[in-house]
């Protein structure tokens, strides 16, 4: 590799063309590109080394074109490379197999660490030690999306057409309507995107590193590949790095693997195909020390850690467009085809009534601007945010806007089972001494009777047992915090609240030794000297099969205690069993030892889990856990939670093609062993089957899989930064039983957006029909596009909104979801808007042909306002918040025809629109207008009750 | 002058409008113009790169050809230029 160095400064160069016979070298030097005096600077540099004739530096290009003179030393060697060519202490390399010697020799390093200037030098050539995040979308971005669709395109033509006519006012009325429409879809989406930045954690702080010799405090941006870092309980992993000495040395690695349990890390190398969770050679960036100290030596920075790896994935991993979106794509499509059509044969009906080309080119606009719902994404961006607000208020934070539709037609949800599903925090769940279970909050511990009741030592075994860090918090005096693995946590914890001083303990009871757990003996020996009555006490802490074979005679052949043991470890606990007794000195034989019990613990699952769940079953939506634990613990989990399938690990799904392996999720229930590749599989077989899957997950792992669902849910305040990032909805809390309630707000928002359709489009269709009907009977223009526009926006937005911002029915989460791609308007439905059209055209048409345009033009807006009540939900379908509902209703409705009635009185208006004076025949039509559609609905439309699913519901039918 | 009131809403409209959203818009036609620099460059450096790309197929063209002229001379086998 080609490197220039300049004023502390390292800049790399690849060779892109080398020809021998002509003796030049091109060079691409990423830094020059656009830095004419970097290049100039360059060439200077070039010029100095030997054997270059000439060095021609081009910062259009980026690149640097050398001349060097024949036998130049090694310049003449250079081999092109393609520019992905990377270093080789950034390589895949299997660290974790190799002893800590040869890694050493490989990073050219040493236990006393790296030179400072080599550190200085590698620093330069890797960069920094931080992951790129995801770029926030640009703003440019945001506003090309909402109007690059093709509604807004015919609209945009509309103007065009109008402009070109030299209809300005009508030109500028329409392109005002599609500023209106995409700065609103765009202010919310940027809103959105600034709250979730605002979350953004710094990454980074400090690290203890070891560097020629002496310890020192770097930034963990500053590390490097060689560097020798210190690390202890609480820090977490700031980059990834072989481990080469450990003391009881533990890490949480649930973000990365979704392992539950603290891994024990240790020196020795372990076999080269080892997944990720079984390095225990290993410590990865971003994961935390649960327990112990120890040393590592840093493999790998930034951008070529595990975590970048995950990162990158998730970068890879496209996220599918959300379901309203590729539904209203499809319908605005149609509907422009219809547009297009309509004014096909309306010019047709023109030419063959000899209109003038003026007023073909006049009717087609009218006819882009009458079919176009120019008040729909104003209408569905209402709906959606006003679903976002209430979720917002339950204490969830929709990132992406059209998830708040999507949510309504999930089929599956996909959730993590570590941090999702449980809380990730060990608990003491029962401790069971003298064949009695007790409680945690049964626990009380006899400070007098500390070796006399079987409880009480219990405790004090448990304590003086556990390797822990206990502080005294600074912020909240008398409390403690307790660092250390989360079992041993979890046990003191225990302790302290039954009432024991883990301090006094410690002075009355001093260790004098730890014998730790070793790969054959799963226990952990501790060695007390006894201050009060001499002596020494030992108590031993671990696996139930090899503590009892510890224990005396009577303990050690007891089948029962054994049975006892399998029972609570199949209900999916972790057991440990404990043991104390006494002895004369330290180096006494240990053995015969006092059983004292069982501790159980477990991580317990989080509020409403199981309860979610079943509520998700009711609403027609399947769960699927996916975990990285092992099979038996996942299973035991989905007891708890009550759910019936089958219980797979990945291994069995290794093989399998998306389409199988679709098939093969049909009948599971949980996915052990799970890596974030195979979770981006999962999700996306699901979705080839046609299901909308939501995923829900709060660690790195998860990001991938969050990314390609139809709704990505990062759970709990703790979630990564990453799986915020890419979620598409972020809970603060942790009740699982909101996602339910999120799921029921989409549903409410796909309902209202329902109902708003059908009274869009059957209002859009009366315009339409109106206006080809005059065309073909050859009758002169009902309503010019300026009037059209008019009642679009008058009609879309405020009776539209009032539509969309419906309260939904209580029952909403009884029913199964919408059948995955259905269409927003069925058959039924769009049969039901034909018709209605129709009728409202007849009504414009009446008014047109009793009063002229300015009739039609009061009459069909009058008609179109009073139609919006007939899309309402049937009064038994609506809930308690009906009173406020109606109101709102009221309000918006009656503020369109005081609007209206404006514009067929106000002269300013009048003019505008081109609407002659009112005369009493006008007022009428604009009251008849209003009348009609009630009357129409009162003759047509029927309330039926269906019974299904074995309940009755009602619906509102044609 | 008569006062015409539609053509003062529009006009005080557009005045209120373009004040209300400068602080908006300003970011954008930002993103605009820099999208705009991106894409000239980026057109720069591919004419740039093309041109580079054809220089160096003629230099070494050039330098085989004669690079083996001269090789031809120097062994006189009679193949060399005339």
């Amino acid at each position: 590799m080609i490197a220039f160095h300049y004023a502390n400064r390292t800049e790399p160069a690849h060779v892109v063309r080398h020809s021998a016979s002509s003796r030049r070298l091109r060079l691409h030097v990423p830094a020059i590109a656009g830095d004419r005096h970097l290049a100039r600077r360059f060439e200077a540099i070039a010029h100095a080394w030997p054997g270059v004739l000439d060095a021609t530096a081009n910062p259009r290009s980026g690149r640097m074109l050398l001349h060097y003179a024949p036998g130049a030393p090694l310049l003449g060697h250079l081999r092109e490379q393609p520019p992905s060519a990377t270093d080789r202490a950034n390589e895949k390399d299997t660290w974790h197999a190799r002893p800590t010697n040869e890694v050493f020799t490989r990073l050219g390093s040493s236990p006393g660490g790296l030179d400072p200037r080599e550190a200085t030098r590698r620093l330069h050539r890797h960069g920094s030690n931080l992951a790129a995040e995801e770029a926030p979308r640009s703003r440019l971005a945001l506003l090309v999306d909402q109007l690059s669709n093709v509604p807004m395109a015919l609209l945009a033509g509309a103007a065009g057409a109008s402009a070109l006519l030299g209809e300005i006012v009508e030109a500028g009325a329409i392109l005002v309507a599609v500023g209106i429409n995409a700065g609103i879809g765009y202010r919310i989406e940027h809103q959105n995107q600034q709250v979730l930045t605002a979350w953004r954690r710094l990454e980074g702080g400090i690290v203890q590193a070891i560097r020629g010799g002496r310890l020192l405090s770097i930034p963990a941006a500053e590390l490097v590949p060689g560097d020798v870092i210190l690390v202890r309980a609480g820090d977490v992993v700031p980059a990834d790095a072989r481990v080469i000495d450990a003391h009881r040395l533990a890490a949480d690695e649930a973000p990365l693997t979704g392992e539950s349990e603290p891994q024990p890390r240790q020196p020795e190398p372990v076999r080269a195909d080892a997944p990720l969770a079984e390095r225990s050679s290993m410590l990865y960036a971003g994961t935390a020390i649960a327990g112990g100290h120890g040393r590592a030596i840093v493999v790998a920075t930034g951008g070529a850690t595990e975590l970048a790896r995950v990162r990158a994935l998730v970068e890879k991993a496209e996220a599918p467009p959300p379901p309203l979106a590729v539904r209203m794509e499809r319908l605005g499509r149609r509907v422009a085809g219809l547009s297009l059509a309509v004014a096909g044969v309306a010019t047709a009906a023109n030419l063959l009534h000899g209109r003038p080309a003026r007023t073909l080119v006049r009717g087609a606009v009218a006819l882009g601007v009458a079919a176009l719902p120019e008040g729909l994404p104003l209408v569905a961006t209402s709906a959606l945010v006003r679903s976002m607000q209430r979720l917002h208020g339950a204490g969830m934070v929709v990132r992406r806007v059209a998830a708040a539709e999507s949510l309504g037609g999930v089929t599956v949800i996909c959730a993590d089972k570590t941090g999702t599903l449980t809380r990730n925090e060990m608990r003491l769940e029962l401790l069971e001494v003298g064949g009695r279970a007790f409680r945690p909050d049964e626990l009380r511990a006899d400070r007098r009777r500390l070796f006399d009741d079987p409880l009480t030592t219990a405790l004090a075994a448990a304590l003086l047992n556990s390797d822990v860090d206990v502080q005294g918090r600074a912020e909240r005096a008398g409390s403690l915090a307790v660092a250390g693995s989360a079992t041993e946590r979890a046990l003191v914890d225990a302790a302290h609240a039954a009432g024991l001083d883990g301090a006094e303990l410690r002075r009355s009871f001093p260790r004098l030794r730890l014998i730790e757990r070793t790969r054959d003996a799963h226990y952990v020996v501790s060695l007390h000297r006894d201050r009060r009555a001499g002596g020494v006490l030992a108590f031993v802490k671990g696996a139930p099969e090899q503590v009892l074979d510890l224990c005396t005679p009577d303990v050690r052949d007891d089948p029962a205690l054994r049975a006892r043991n399998e029972e609570l470890a199949a209900a999916g606990l972790r057991v440990l069993a404990l043991a104390w007794r006494r002895l004369a000195d330290p180096s006494a034989d240990a053995g015969d030892y006092r059983f004292l019990g069982f501790a159980c613990l477990r991580d317990p699952l989080r509020t409403g889990a199981a309860e979610a769940i079943r509520r998700a079953s009711r609403a027609g939506i399947r769960t699927l856990i996916l975990t990285g634990d092992q099979r038996r613990t996942a299973a035991a989990i989905a007891d708890q939670l009550g759910l019936r399938g089958e219980v797979l690990a990945a291994s069995d799904l290794a093989q399998l093609d998306e389409a199988a392996l679709a098939e093969r999720l049909l009948g599971a229930a949980v996915l052990a062993r799970v890596t974030p590749e195979d979770k981006v599989r999962i999700v996306r077989a699901l979705r080839r089957r046609g299901e909308v899957v939501a995923m829900a997950g709060d660690g790195i792992n998860d990001a991938p899989a969050l990314k390609a669902a139809d709704v990505g849910i990062a759970v709990g305040a703790r979630a990564s930064d990453l799986a915020r990032q890419v979620a598409d909805v972020v809970m603060a809390g942790e009740d699982l039983r909101s996602i339910l309630h999120a799921v029921g707000e989409g549903r409410i928002v796909q309902d209202n957006l329902r109902r708003s359709l059908r009274f869009l489009f059957a209002t859009n269709l009366s315009e339409m029909a109106l206006v080809l009907g005059a065309a073909i009977a050859g009758a002169r223009e009902p309503l010019r596009p300026l009037q059209l526009l008019w009642i679009n926006l008058l009609t879309d937005t405020l009776p539209g909104l009032a539509l969309a911002l419906e309260p939904g029915a209580p029952e909403i989460l009884d029913r199964p979801p919408a059948r995955p791609g259905a269409d927003l308007l069925g058959p039924v439905e769009l049969r039901t808007v034909g018709r209605d059209a129709l009728f409202l055209a007849g009504v414009g048409a009446a008014g047109l042909a009793l009063g002229g345009p300015s009739l039609a033009f009061a009459t069909l807006t009058a008609a179109q306002l009073s139609y919006a009540s007939v899309c309402r939900a049937p009064r038994q379908l609506r809930s308690s918040e009906g009173a406020r509902a109606d109101a709102r209703f009221g309000a918006l409705v009656g503020s369109g025809a005081i609007l209206h009635l404006a514009a067929l009185t106000f002269p300013p208006l009048r003019r505008l629109l081109r609407v002659t004076a009112p005369t009493p025949l006008t007022l009428a039509g604009f009251a008849a207008g209003l009348a009609l559609p009630h009357l129409a609905r009162g003759a047509t439309s029927t309330h039926v009750v269906v019974r299904r699913g074995g309940r009755n519901q009602t619906e509102d039918r044609p | 002058m008569n006062f015409h009131l539609p053509s003062f809403l529009l006009g005080y409209g557009a005045g209120a409008s373009s004040v209300l959203l400068a602080r908006q818009l300003r970011p954008v036609l930002l993103e605009v113009a820099t999208f705009a620099y991106r894409f000239a460059d980026a057109i720069a450096a591919r004419a740039a790169i093309r041109q580079e790309d054809l220089e160096d197929i003629l230099a070494e063209a050039r330098s085989r050809a004669r690079g083996a002229r001269n090789h031809h001379a120097a062994h006189g086998d009679g193949k060399g230029a005339h």
